[in-house]
């Protein structure tokens, strides 16, 4: 009998060898992830790769003298030559894509979370976002041939003008394309669902986009710049765009106080340059942007030495406004917008030259205040009366980006294309800078791409000067 | 005053002289006292313990004409050279058989380990601080005594450290007082540590039926379980946020083979069969919590405790592997032997239509010398065996793997946030196979030496990988199946009995081997194999068609005349993705030597490797953050160079006589006149150069010896007790005889991974006495 039992079990087993049914399928994998959920992801990589999470996401308000470094000067010295771009495609730009693709076939993960346009549309908007970001930092990048997959694991590298030539199509038709007349997209952790607020937003990147031709190509420049305009930006402070971090969510902190707070690291402070700056003209806004430390006073720290310095308590570390577990971060808003119609005036991208550029100026500076809640009449008309900010058709353009400068305070990576573009504010690069060229004004490929894109890096790094360092020019330049 | 909070030792000149210790600014009896600035060189000695590691074993048999029965018992107490590292284990394993009437034999075999483990130390680069091995040889400053942070709480209770802030930039403790970067050492050992709970059982029951005299028939079904509880406590107080973390796990592997024997003899031939099948089912499930924001009381290490929402994840695999195979051997006079396999897998973790792979094997031996017994040459030659052999290997993949994954984000509020996973997955994965020739020769001269050597190629055909691809494809990594990868070797061994005598023998064995690997095509689009990344931008590769392991990184920048170019502020340009060389050693080697005279016995162990390179993290902040000894020393002016070197000009040179300068030209040719702090040369410029981190791994090490005594019979058998009885004293890892690295104060023997290290607990020389006794 037993023979015979394990006789039969062996030949049973024998025939169904190649059937196992649904072990392969895991209960805790999912094969499709929902649209909304996408969405929500790539809004929350902006913490980390755009707006300070990470050591590399901190990098422009080094360049731009925003902050200074403590105990471990290194990024401030120019030390970081080569940097990622791995997390920019492989989050939120490959998770736009696959929102954009679940839409268009029709897949039931797109089903409930908004209109397809709306999906889409945003979709489009972000993405174009991310990658004007990307290109003002590297230059040529991948772009058409990107985000394929099996299809082109070694992307061709396009070509600075190619992409410009594109975002500002895309930024042009997905404004168009979001609708508040249908179904808002789900998931939308910045902009809470509202396609009026994206078609804003679209328009005042575009508007970004055409100043940056300025000394390259004015004339597309104010074409774009006149359209994006008459399409509608952002015309108050209430419409500004936020990213808005959670105090009660370890997950969703901001990544300031994630730095200063959390991981109880030291290694930032409000930098001299600045101090002095705003320090001269008693600037409101100052203790919004800076630690006041015991005996009421706030110090910045000098700038680009190759000095390892303590800071808590010997110097001022970034104001709460910024760096609350809750605080919010900023994308874009009305100050920013009147700065760039007063620089759009004072090159005649608008009409009405120095006195409309003045005005322009002058309600930025306003809007700034009041963004900040800082904003009195008094303190208001004192500031805008001292020599320096009054503005003097001679050196307009420097104050309009000086004042800009200030007004992007930690929004230092846009600060850094407006530096690289004007020259303005006039700044002194690090003393002990590794680099003896000074301020970066490019990031350089990440080094591994030499070796899984060998041939397209090669001929990407030809294309901009022959050199993968911090010094070669983005197209936009003369 | 000293810079409390760097955690670098670039500070003044340890002459002795007096400065006022981190210590001295907390409250009590040595506040504002003054201390010799003097280095410590006792730190190492003072931190660390001796492990001792206590192992017990007994074991019982009983048998009879139809039964046998083993139990044993044994038990592990080992401590580790990390204060507060401990593991308790525990064996039991019991096994037996017994007949049932003439045909059937019933078999168990079942063994249960118990083991309970606290401590576990942290290893490896980290920025958390729970590394303690970091302030010895990464971020420390020389000056400190670890004696003196024993006692880490200061009487009221709170918590101290070395690597205060600035007491001159306030007058409050609690501001000047708090850690800048680094905690207490003893702090983190003592109060920041993980448990970890394992148990294991394994086991089989089996059956044996006897068909007739040639005939068997087996059948097993064999377990292999464990279950594991690991937690994470991170202490209230110090710079890291208090958290708790836990994560279960339990696997279980299943096995249900059934086997049909056959053995004969024929003549002079000598047959061997078998036909078989097996069931195996893999099932191992995890949930992984831990805490979120915080602990909700200080100390309270609980999930429980979480302040906000907790972190959860699971994990789950279900695999089932279907095989069925066959055997065949045939013998001839105990001098040629043949033997053939064949096997079929179907595998649940392939896709349907590619889940069936079969791999066939054959080998032959055949002992020549049997036909020259009768000749000259056997005078000599006593036995010589030749052999070769073909060998194929499928294998599958681990289980739910086929599609591209989903991950989960952070939750945003109430909104849920997922990402693609970062692998790129087309599906059409087919199974692996492994194809492996061997052939070799085992000959004996004179009874007394012998030589046996093998020459080896793999060829790895669709061995299923992840391979690096370019980012800007969406995906960090494609599974692909790999064309063609293929590894081939030789080994040499040769023994001999050096002396034998009555009373003293000597054998010595030696062995050594050379191995190479060759990517020879990977998958279309992608031409060369990512293997590892580390800082400052070096990475290890395997490129397709060319050496395997290949290291690339910074170099220095020449020019045309082969000077380093320097750049006006005196730092050294650089360019990147330079080759600087292999990981692969040039060769391997080993030497065994056992010694006897009347009841003493001597054995040890030399081996050895020649070439190769490794990524060393230690060099790397050992030197960068001014720790070693290598980081002090004398100019090219003979002056000190950790002095200023003053202010420059390009016309004047620098005002100070301290400093590095960099032998090398400026852009225009002239030579470099300028010094650099050494903190910027040993720091900065050096970060530019990979050959300062990527260390020769070549090394000699005498591995183990052991000295053992044979207690007389004659004096055992008056114990009427044990018959036989030996005692040994046995020393592990003894003696790192030479090593390129060494005097770095690394040893390549030890790597954390072939590859690279990174600061890893210190491998340590481990003593044994072991006493065997036989009833």
């Amino acid at each position: 009998m037993k023979k015979l039992i394990i006789f039969l079990t062996a030949t049973v087993m024998l025939y169904s060898c190649n059937k196992f049914e649904d072990t392969n399928v895991s209960p805790a994998l999912l094969t499709e992830a929902s649209t909304k959920a996408l969405l929500t992801n790539s809004l929350q990589a902006m913490s980390s790769l755009s707006l300070g999470n990470t050591a590399a996401s901190r990098l422009g308000a080094m360049y731009i003298q925003h902050l200074s470094e403590g105990p471990y000067p290194g990024p401030s010295l120019y030390n970081d030559r080569n940097l990622s771009f791995s997390t920019w495609y492989t989050g939120p730009l490959y998770d736009l894509e696959t929102i954009i693709n679940y839409n268009n076939a029709g897949s039931k993960s797109a089903n409930g979370n908004g209109s397809k346009n709306n999906q889409i549309g945003v979709a489009r908007i972000l993405k174009a976002y991310y990658y004007l970001l990307m290109t003002d930092k590297w230059g040529n990048i991948p772009y058409f041939d990107a985000l394929k997959g099996s299809t082109s694991y070694s992307p061709v590298y396009d070509g600075q003008q190619a992409i410009y030539t594109d975002l500002f199509k895309e930024f042009t038709e997905a404004s168009a394309q979001v609708t508040s007349a249908e179904a808002k997209v789900e998931g939308d952790v910045m902009l809470n669902g509202d396609m009026n607020a994206w078609k804003r937003f679209a328009n005042t990147m575009r508007m970004v986009m055409a100043l940056r031709l300025s000394v390259k190509d004015a004339v597309k420049g104010k074409t774009e710049y006149t359209a994006a305009l008459a399409a509608g930006v952002i015309t108050s402070n209430a419409q500004n765009v936020n990213y808005s971090f959670l105090a009660g969510d370890p997950n969703n902190y901001n990544p300031w106080y994630n730095n200063y707070s959390v991981s109880n690291r030291n290694d930032y402070a409000i930098s001299k340059t600045l101090t002095d700056y705003m320090d001269t003209k008693s600037d409101p806004r100052l203790p919004i942007y800076a630690e006041v430390l015991a005996g009421n006073i706030i110090k910045g720290l000098p700038y680009g030495r190759n000095v390892a310095v303590n800071i808590p308590a010997a110097y001022s570390r970034i104001g709460n406004y910024f760096r609350a577990a809750g605080a919010k971060m900023p994308l874009m808003n009305y100050a920013q917008v009147l700065f760039m119609r007063a620089e759009a005036a004072k090159i005649g991208y608008e009409v009405g030259g120095d006195a409309q550029a003045a005005i322009f100026y002058l309600d930025a500076i306003k809007a700034s205040m009041e963004q900040y809640g800082v904003y009195t009449l008094a303190a208001y008309n004192a500031y805008i009366a001292l020599p320096g900010v009054l503005y003097v058709p001679a050196t307009g353009y420097s104050q309009i980006m000086s004042e800009k400068w200030v007004h992007m305070y930690l929004n230092s990576w846009e600060t850094w294309n407006d530096w690289r573009r004007t020259g303005f504010p006039v700044l002194t690069p690090a003393i002990d800078a590794i680099d003896p060229r000074g301020i970066p004004k490019r990031l350089g490929y990440p080094t591994t791409e030499a070796a899984l894109n060998g041939t397209n890096y090669n001929a990407a790094v030809t294309a901009q000067g022959g050199t993968d360092d911090n010094y070669a020019k983005m197209w936009w330049l003369p | 005053m000293l810079e409390y909070g760097a955690d670098e030792s670039w500070g003044p000149k340890m002459d002795g002289s007096q400065y006022r210790p981190y210590y001295s600014w907390y409250p009590g009896s040595e506040f504002g006292q003054l201390s010799a600035l003097t280095p410590q060189p006792d730190n190492v000695k003072n931190f660390f313990n001796t492990g001792i590691n206590l192992n017990n074993s007994i074991a019982f048999t009983t048998g009879g004409e139809s039964h046998n029965l083993r139990l044993t018992y044994g038990n592990q107490d080992r401590t580790l050279i990390i204060p507060e590292a401990r593991r308790q284990q525990h064996q039991i394993g019991l096994n037996g058989s017994f007949d049932v009437g003439k045909y059937l034999t019933l078999s168990s075999d079942i063994a249960y380990t118990t083991s309970f483990t606290k401590g576990q130390p942290e290893e490896g680069y980290r920025l958390d601080g729970l590394n303690v091995m970091q302030n010895f040889n990464q971020w420390f400053q020389r000056q400190l005594d670890i004696e003196k942070m024993k006692q880490y709480r200061e009487p009221d209770g709170s918590l101290n450290s070395w690597n205060i802030g600035d007491p001159n930039a306030s007058s409050d403790l609690a501001v000047y007082g708090k850690p800048q970067y680094w905690d207490n050492p003893y702090f983190v050992v003592k109060e920041n540590y993980g448990t970890r709970n394992h148990n294991r059982l394994v086991g089989n029951v089996g059956l044996n039926i006897k068909i007739n005299k040639h005939l068997n028939l087996q059948s097993y079904a064999r377990l292999n379980s464990y279950t594991n509880e690991n937690d994470f406590s991170v202490a209230t107080g110090g710079l890291q946020l208090d958290a708790f973390s836990i994560n279960q796990n339990q696997y279980r592997e299943l096995n249900y083979e059934t086997n049909l024997t056959y053995k004969n003899k024929f003549g002079d031939f000598s047959v061997d069969g078998l036909i078989g099948a097996n069931k195996r089912r893999e099932r191992y499930s995890q949930l992984s919590e831990s805490t979120a924001g915080g602990l909700s009381s200080p100390n309270y290490f609980d999930i429980a405790a979480s302040i906000a929402r907790p972190n959860i994840s699971r994990s789950y695999t279900n695999k089932v592997v279907n095989s069925i195979y066959g055997k065949a051997s045939v013998g001839w006079r105990d001098m040629v032997y043949l033997e053939g396999t064949i096997r079929n897998d179907w595998s649940s973790a392939l896709p349907e239509e590619e889940n069936s792979y079969n791999y066939p094997s054959a080998s032959l031996s055949f002992v020549f010398t049997e036909l020259l017994r009768k000749t000259s040459v056997y005078n000599w030659l006593t036995y010589g065996k030749i052999r070769a052999s073909y060998a194929s290997v499928g294998s599958d993949l681990g289980a739910h793997s086929l599609d591209i994954a989903i991950n989960n984000g952070s939750f945003y509020g109430t909104n849920p946030s997922a990402t693609i996973g970062n692998q790129f997955r087309g599906g059409g994965i087919r199974p692996a196979l492994t194809k492996a020739w061997e052939v070799g020769a085992e000959l004996r001269f004179f009874k007394k030496f012998g030589i046996d050597f093998t020459i080896y190629q793999n060829n790895n055909t669709d061995q299923i990988l992840a391979v690096d691809v370019s980012p800007a494809s969406g995906f960090t990594t494609a599974q692909i199946n790999a064309g063609s990868i293929v590894s081939k070797g030789v080994e040499i061994t040769l023994n001999g009995n050096a002396i034998q005598s009555k009373n003293f023998s000597w054998d010595i064995t030696m062995n050594w081997a050379k191995n190479r690997n060759e990517i020879r095509e990977l998958a279309p689009g992608i031409n060369t194999y990512l293997y590892a990344t580390n800082r400052f931008d070096t990475r290890l590769e395997h490129p397709v068609g060319g050496e395997w392991g290949t290291y690339y990184g910074r170099k220095w920048k020449v020019n045309a005349k082969g000077e380093t170019v320097i750049l006006s502020n005196g730092q050294p340009d650089y360019t990147i993705g330079e080759k600087i060389g292999t990981v692969l050693p040039k060769w391997t080697g080993g030497i065994f030597n056992s010694f006897r005279y009347k009841g003493f016995d001597l054995t040890f162990s030399i081996d050895f490797q020649k070439g190769g390179l490794f990524y060393s993290e230690t060099r790397n902040f050992n030197t960068g953050a001014g720790l070693s000894q290598e980081t002090v020393g004398v100019n090219d002016k003979g002056f000190d160079w950790r002095d200023y070197p003053g202010a420059y000009t390009l016309a004047g040179g620098n005002t100070g006589n301290g400093g590095i300068r960099i032998p090398g030209a400026f852009a225009d040719g002239t030579p470099n006149n300028r010094y650099i702090s050494a903190r910027s040369y040993w720091y900065t410029a050096r970060q530019k150069d990979a050959r300062e981190v990527l260390l020769d791994a070549s090394y000699i090490k005498l591995r183990d010896i052991r000295l053992g005594y044979n207690l007389p019979t004659a004096l055992l058998q008056k114990t009427k007790i044990a018959k036989t009885a030996n005692i040994g004293v046995i020393v592990q890892n003894a003696w790192l005889i030479s090593a390129e690295a060494k005097k770095y104060g690394i040893d390549p023997s030890e790597l954390e991974v072939f590859y690279r290290e990174g600061g890893q607990l210190s491998a340590t020389r481990q003593i044994g006495i072991n006493l065997r006794v036989g009833f």
